[in-house]
């Protein structure tokens, strides 16, 4: 086995695992998706310069590998919408991890649904994965200023989506995709 | 009943308590399928890159996904910055003889991006790897428009790649596009060699493993002396470093040597012993104690009776050293022993990353 590989694994598969789960939503994309990172990272791997933490690089390159995965996503759906004009609620179970959690959580992963990609990305990284500001700049490529501001509106964003649920007028919005 | 009031704060503690979220595979399986996947498929998704070179007008856009950019981190290296900018006469740098000088020109590319070529000397004796840094604020075709006349001074042919247009086609895959009348169909054997290694050190510093030629739209080139080609493999390498100075009187440029080595340990031997058209990179003068591998660190320790008496020659064995640890994935190198704490930028107990390219244009 690849040693590269066998460091990178022990120290960061699940919490990559997480991040692109959260992402994308669906336990066996994010399967794929991790593989497709570990095959960009492999490759790549004598071109990382140490100028960014081994950690906040490899996310940064899952967060480019979700965001791929979502402009094919946006196009696939594009077409099925045409042809069937099918709303794009995601009606599927919930996986069991978020099943057996109480119900304020399995609303919350529910609203997260309806965030913007990059309002997600900024809060999965930020609260799920436990990144500072800093680190969550240095992934996305962004000012923390940026980061800053795309997180408070999308937590302003799940209370008002909360909120909604609570009184049952939950409803589901259009997804903006960015 | 369900909460109707939530505050910001709320809302982050929520999101913190979401549950960890495992992949069940185990470590084997994933890396199976790794290794699985990485056999070429050929839906693989078009890479959003293309090169194309032109002598009079050098024009590339280089996908995000190549040349990814990171804030530099000038705590790092922070003498390389201020030496790089530095300008010094290609005679001057000769004149250096104080080993603790940091004036010598490096020939290599420590940070940032860059685009690599590879070119033949006009007397084609060698494949030089020369690379142009990209920088954000300045155009590429810009800064290959300041360094054009430069290939010439250096002694270096870049009639190969007129009217070469360089695209990624697939996953490591290529595509070459030659214009019917490109010089090398009219080349001779020697010609033909020339262009091929070119493309093939052109390719394999964009990571690519295959090339697939097309002259114009037609599938193939046609070489009088090689015969119809239509793809070439660029096999995996671990090369050693030399010095050599294309024209007489041009600065000394660093160059891979043709074969590979099974070990570090060889490579560095054969940079003591290069012959021929080559120089040693590594001086007789200079003595290598040993060489010791820490996963991807490479630990190089100097005999204590080492005399590293010419700045330059002594900061360039280092960069070929360098640019030698990178070929064996090596990503950093720490310099010991040899009674010196430093030769020229790179200090010595100190993990020195490995370079981004070689020969980074304008050479001084």
């Amino acid at each position: 086995m690849d040693s590269v590989f066998d460091e990178l694994y022990e120290k960061y598969h699940q919490e990559l695992f997480q991040f692109l789960f959260y992402m994308v939503r669906d336990k066996e994309q994010a399967e794929d998706l991790v593989q497709e990172v570990y095959m960009k990272v492999l490759r790549a791997y004598d071109r990382f310069e140490g100028r960014s933490s081994e950690k906040t690089w490899l996310l940064s390159i899952a967060k480019h590998v979700a965001i791929d995965f979502f402009r094919k996503q946006r196009s696939f759906r594009a077409k099925m919408m045409q042809a069937f004009d099918r709303s794009t609620q995601d009606n599927r179970p919930l996986p069991e991890e978020i099943a057996v959690q109480r119900e304020e959580i399995q609303l919350m992963y529910r609203c997260l649904e309806n965030c913007t990609i990059d309002q997600r990305l900024v809060v999965v990284l930020r609260f799920i994965q436990g990144l500072s500001v800093a680190e969550t700049a240095e992934t996305l490529g962004w000012t923390e200023s940026k980061v800053k501001t795309t997180q408070h509106r999308a937590l302003k964003r799940l209370k008002q989506q909360m909120e909604e649920a609570a009184k049952g007028g939950w409803h589901h919005e259009k997804i903006p995709m960015e | 009943m369900r909460k109707s009031q939530w505050n910001e704060e709320e809302i982050e503690s929520l999101l913190r308590q979401m549950p960890r979220v495992k992949d069940r595979r185990s470590k084997a399986a994933i890396y199976e399928q790794i290794t699985r996947s990485k056999q070429p498929k050929r839906s693989a998704r078009i890479v959003p890159a293309i090169v194309s070179v032109a002598a009079a007008c050098l024009f590339v856009i280089i996908g995000g996904s190549l040349y990814s950019s990171s804030p530099e981190n000038k705590k790092e290296q922070p003498e390389m910055s201020t030496m790089m900018k530095r300008e010094q006469s290609a005679q001057k740098q000769q004149m250096t003889m104080q080993a603790n000088e940091t004036s010598v020109s490096s020939r290599v590319l420590m940070s940032g991006n860059a685009v690599v070529f590879g070119l033949p000397d006009a007397s084609a004796q060698a494949v030089i790897p020369v690379s142009i840094p990209v920088e954000a604020q300045t155009t590429l075709n810009e800064q290959l428009e300041a360094v054009k006349g430069e290939l010439v001074d250096l002694g270096l042919d870049a009639k190969w790649l007129e009217g070469v247009t360089i695209t990624a086609s697939r996953k490591n895959e290529w595509t070459v596009r030659l214009p019917s009348t490109h010089p090398v169909f009219s080349s001779g054997s020697t010609g033909e060699e020339m262009f091929l290694a070119s493309i093939d050190e052109t390719i394999r510093w964009l990571g690519g493993t295959s090339v697939l030629f097309f002259t114009e739209t037609k599938k193939g080139i046609d070489l009088p002396n090689t015969g119809h080609l239509e793809t070439i493999a660029i096999s995996p390498k671990q090369r050693a470093y030399y010095f050599y100075t294309p024209k007489e009187g041009a600065p000394m440029l660093l160059v891979p040597s043709q074969q590979s080595f099974a070990t570090i340990e060889k490579a560095l031997e054969s940079m003591q012993t290069a012959s021929g058209a080559f120089r040693p990179s590594i001086a007789k003068e200079v003595h290598i104690a040993s060489v010791q591998t820490q996963n991807d660190q490479l630990v190089v320790q100097f005999t204590a009776d080492s005399s590293f008496a010419d700045a330059a020659s002594s900061q360039w064995m280092l960069e070929a050293i360098l640019l030698t640890a990178k070929e064996f994935h090596f990503r950093s190198v720490t310099f010991t022993g040899g009674n010196v704490d430093h030769i020229g930028p790179y200090r010595w107990n100190e993990k020195i990353t490995v370079p981004v390219a070689p020969n980074p244009l304008p050479v001084r």
